[in-house]
């Protein structure tokens, strides 16, 4: 923010000027780096003003115009779809799903009336769901991330949400899932 | 969703900023960012989640790496206090790093003006700069010249730093509740050490006179011989020792063998030898006074 990091995600004004310029610096920064880069959805608590198109298309312009991958956070979908009040199967529809590299699994604290992507606690029933949903409109298997990095559970409790993961993966996609972790921590 | 004003990308940026580094409040940015109309929305209400948001990481970037000086402050001036300081050093110096914490570099000189003026206790400049190393060393990358302590030359560890303070300062945050500020060190300063150790442990310890000197040889590529030895006055057998303790201690790396004791007759122990400081952590250490933890 102003040369300034404040740490945090910020909105932007779903805006054309605002997809212009990210797209001009996700295109200067994979041509610097020389490798591509993959955006991902971020959770947003307020629309910023000056708004000219919903998430999704802002999100489906910004990745045909940056031509980028797209990191799809489906717990953020659904903590989007929640404090917004849009349907999270519809935003999905409209994912360019061929641009997706990676998935990510959440929990989530609800303060007040808003859901704030924490990282903490199990993923609910319905971002699983969610994830079933997006595992059958993709087609295919897409590697995915499972996060949670405050109030840590023991390492068992997280591989459970690993193998309920896979359990979903093996069942839209088939048996093409890589074994499950081994080793003496569960 | 808020569709009545579209502001250039940097007037936004130019409204927002100043919320979300902490120096305008969320009427004022509403008012600007939604006016009127837009100011009773739910979106005016949550914008209030960043500024709480970019508060919290502000705290953050200094409540863990200053706990010491933190607690200090929250025993002689309150939460309060504390709070109006964190807001004054990120107005002087707003975050610049993309490493949270790195972001408190210049609280200890920030503290040393706020000293002067008499709005902190005179100690809290030296507090925050002995917090601020102790937390270089626990999180100083790894250095290649490190990852072998028993191979190669003798040398010092890459995390070895001596600081010198005016004030009792290991002995006030061993217990800091038990007095109200540390003891003035009158004449001569405390010298600590801080380093990280064998077991990749952040350590700081008070350094011996004499721990001081082996270090100063090392780092001059000077023999820890006979003729040193008669030089500052002590035995070789407790030159040596005294490497041996930083090398064990991790103060020191290289073979050991570079401390094998000489074959030459080593003179008697003289008459006051002085004590070493610092041992291995996993070493019981004796009461001849060493200083721990």
């Amino acid at each position: 923010m102003q040369g300034q990091p404040v740490h945090d995600l910020l909105p932007l004004p779903f805006s054309q000027q605002a997809l212009e310029h990210t797209a001009a610096r996700i295109r200067q920064v994979q041509q610097q780096v020389g490798r591509p880069l993959v955006l991902e959805n971020a959770t947003f608590y307020a629309h910023m003003p000056g708004a000219q198109m919903d998430e999704a298309t802002f999100l489906g312009q910004l990745l045909e115009a940056g031509d980028c991958g797209l990191l799809l956070d489906v717990n953020n979908v659904y903590v989007n779809s929640q404090n917004h009040g849009f349907d999270a199967q519809q935003f999905i529809d409209r994912m360019p799903m061929h641009r997706v590299r990676q998935l990510h699994l959440a929990g989530h604290t609800l303060q007040g009336d808003t859901i704030i992507d924490t990282h903490i606690g199990p993923i609910i029933d319905p971002v699983w769901e969610l994830y079933r949903y997006t595992l059958k409109r993709a087609g295919r298997l897409i590697p995915t991330l499972i996060e949670w990095d405050q109030e840590i559970p023991p390492l068992a409790e997280v591989l459970d949400e690993v193998d309920r993961a896979r359990a979903i993966a093996v069942q839209v996609c088939g048996p093409q899932v890589p074994e499950p972790l081994s080793g003496g921590a569960r | 969703m808020t569709r009545q004003r579209q502001p250039p990308l940097q007037t936004f940026f130019a409204q927002i900023g100043p919320f979300l580094l902490g120096t305008q409040d969320h009427a004022q940015t509403v008012q600007a960012l939604y006016g009127s109309q837009g100011k009773t929305s739910i979106d005016a209400q949550r914008l209030e989640i960043y500024g709480r948001f970019c508060q919290t990481h502000r705290f953050e970037a200094v409540d863990s790496v200053f706990s010491a000086c933190r607690q200090a402050v929250l025993q002689h001036q309150g939460d309060a206090a504390w709070a109006a300081l964190v807001h004054r050093y990120f107005l002087a110096h707003p975050m610049h790093h993309f490493e949270l914490n790195q972001n408190g570099e210049h609280l200890p000189t920030f503290l040393a003006a706020e000293a002067e003026a008499g709005l902190v206790p005179a100690f809290l400049p030296a507090l925050a700069d002995f917090d601020w190393w102790e937390w270089q060393v626990q999180s100083a990358p790894d250095d290649p010249a490190d990852a072998q302590p028993d191979e190669g030359p003798l040398r010092l560890g890459s995390t070895v730093d001596v600081r010198p303070y005016a004030w009792d300062l290991l002995g006030y945050v061993k217990d800091p509740g038990a007095t109200a500020a540390p003891a003035a060190k009158d004449g001569e300063p405390q010298l600590i050490v801080f380093w990280r150790d064998r077991s990749l442990d952040g350590r700081r310890e008070q350094a011996h006179p004499l721990e001081l000197l082996v270090i100063k040889a090392v780092i001059e590529g000077v023999a820890l011989n006979q003729d040193l030895a008669k030089r500052i006055g002590v035995s070789t057998k407790l030159l040596k020792e005294t490497a041996q303790d930083l090398l064990a201690a991790g103060i020191l790396l290289g073979q050991p063998a570079h401390l094998a004791p000489s074959k030459r007759k080593t003179t008697s122990k003289t008459k006051s030898e002085p004590k070493r400081a610092i041992a291995p952590a996993n070493r019981k250490r004796s009461s001849s006074g060493l200083v721990s933890d």
